[in-house]
């Protein structure tokens, strides 16, 4: 049997480009913290509708379900979205057990409605953040009545949506300090709509959060750690007082729940 | 005689109209102070209906005034010419916020002088867009009620005293200025549904 025509060797065969090896994606870095669903750099979506444009199979588009997933985070730092706040309370705030003094403080029906967040959201930023003195959620507790009288949408200035906000009276430009728009914060941004801060859990996680970035500020004026007391009243800004007696009058207003509270057993 | 007849029917008639405008406030008072005991320390001159004392019972356990009692507030009334307003600040601007001002409404009575103040910090101007619409607020009133909860007492000068209080809104027969102005329907339910007025 003849052999079959098999190209000319004149012809140059081709050589089979291999292609060149993808570089194989980096190893995810795990969570920042056991109560986090995804790696450092993404955050958790949880599972939604997703609306698919017109298609010839589907003329009117159609609705699908995407499944929870983690997301990429734009900065690449860590990021929490009121989502993962959600779930991570949801999971695990019932078990931490260094809760604020379960008093109402006067606050009938919300002075001690708040007292799982509180304990969570300080037990899971101590454990992010480190500090030497752990924040004691009694703290924020009485920063929290001091500030809200724990109305969890109360706004400052009626008149100015941008004025504190909630719980923890957080304003509209800490919020977006809080999400990394000015370059403050380094890392473990929060990433919450004006609207999300009327939520109690984005609230107290925030305001948490800001609570350890004041601190962080005045330890480094101050050039020694700042006592939580001291970030307290930077909290509330007390050094814009114009006389004594007007800052001793802030500070009182805080400290008649701290004293309240720390003397509970 | 027909003169001793009409002198004795107007004054009768003007004793009458005394004792009913005489007799109205005070009931409205009685009213008011029945249903929330502790509510108002003063006369209210008319100027608070229930529901004004309504929100302040439905956002803290009402209390008698004590040194202790920081959460309840208390409406209190005075004459609309001894009621100031300030933005108080040193005018050092925070690194975040610009420079901040602290609302401070002053109401004197002729032994005591009140000071009521924001809890936090206003930008300097929304204390002065406050104070500009609260002063509004007075204009042409007799009287005007403030509703706040109590942080000191204080005798910085013998026979005046001096009381400390935060503030949370003030009202007038023209208007309300301040936080929870309204006892809406919204408010109720979020805060005392089972509130009977």
């Amino acid at each position: 049997m003849p052999k079959k025509n098999t190209k000319s060797s004149s012809k140059k065969t081709k050589v089979r480009k291999t292609h060149k090896r993808k570089e194989l994606p980096k190893e995810p870095l795990p969570p920042v913290h056991a109560w986090r669903i995804c790696p450092y750099g993404e955050h958790w979506v949880r599972k939604h509708p997703l609306q698919i444009p017109p298609s010839k199979t589907y003329p009117e588009g159609h609705t699908v379900t995407r499944r929870e997933h983690c997301a990429r985070n734009p900065s690449g730092l860590d990021q929490l979205y009121p989502e993962e706040m959600g779930e991570m309370a949801n999971q695990h705030f019932s078990e931490v057990k260094n809760k604020p003094c379960p008093i109402d403080l006067g606050f009938k029906g919300n002075g001690d409605q708040y007292d799982e967040l509180i304990a969570g959201w300080v037990q899971y930023w101590n454990d992010i953040l480190n500090p030497d003195e752990p924040l004691d959620p009694n703290l924020v507790k009485a920063l929290i009545a001091s500030e809200s009288k724990f109305i969890p949408t109360i706004l400052a200035n009626q008149k100015n949506s941008d004025s504190a906000r909630g719980l923890t009276q957080i304003t509209n430009d800490t919020r977006k300090l809080l999400g990394g728009f000015h370059g403050d914060l380094k890392d473990h941004l929060i990433t919450v709509t004006k609207e999300e801060l009327n939520d109690p859990n984005v609230n107290i996680c925030a305001g948490v959060r800001w609570l350890f970035e004041k601190r962080r500020l005045i330890t480094n004026s101050l050039k020694r750690p700042s006592s939580w007391i001291e970030t307290v009243w930077e909290y509330k800004s007390v050094k814009q007082a114009k006389t004594k007696k007007d800052a001793d009058k802030i500070r009182k207003i805080f400290n008649d729940f701290y004293e309240d509270l720390q003397k509970c057993k | 005689m027909q003169i001793k007849v009409i002198f004795c029917i107007s004054l009768l008639v003007v004793s009458f109209f005394s004792f009913i405008s005489n007799a109205t406030p005070s009931r409205h008072l009685y009213e008011l102070k029945l249903r929330f005991p502790y509510g108002i320390l003063t006369d209210d001159y008319g100027t608070l209906t229930k529901n004004d004392l309504a929100i302040n019972a439905c956002l803290a356990t009402p209390i008698p005034i004590t040194p202790k009692s920081h959460s309840y507030s208390y409406w209190q009334c005075f004459e609309s010419k001894r009621v100031s307003f300030d933005c108080e600040s040193n005018g050092v601007p925070d690194e975040h916020e610009g420079i901040m001002a602290l609302v401070v409404v002053k109401a004197a009575t002729d032994r005591i002088l009140h000071e009521y103040i924001e809890r936090r910090f206003w930008p300097i101007k929304d204390c002065k867009r406050f104070i500009k619409d609260a002063a509004g607020v007075l204009k042409g009133t007799r009287y005007a009620c403030i509703s706040g909860s109590f942080i000191s007492k204080d005798v910085y000068v013998p026979e005046k005293e001096s009381m400390s209080w935060t503030f949370e809104r003030i009202k007038t027969q023209r208007g309300c200025e301040g936080r929870d102005c309204d006892f809406t329907k919204e408010f109720k339910r979020t805060h005392c549904p089972n509130l009977k007025l």
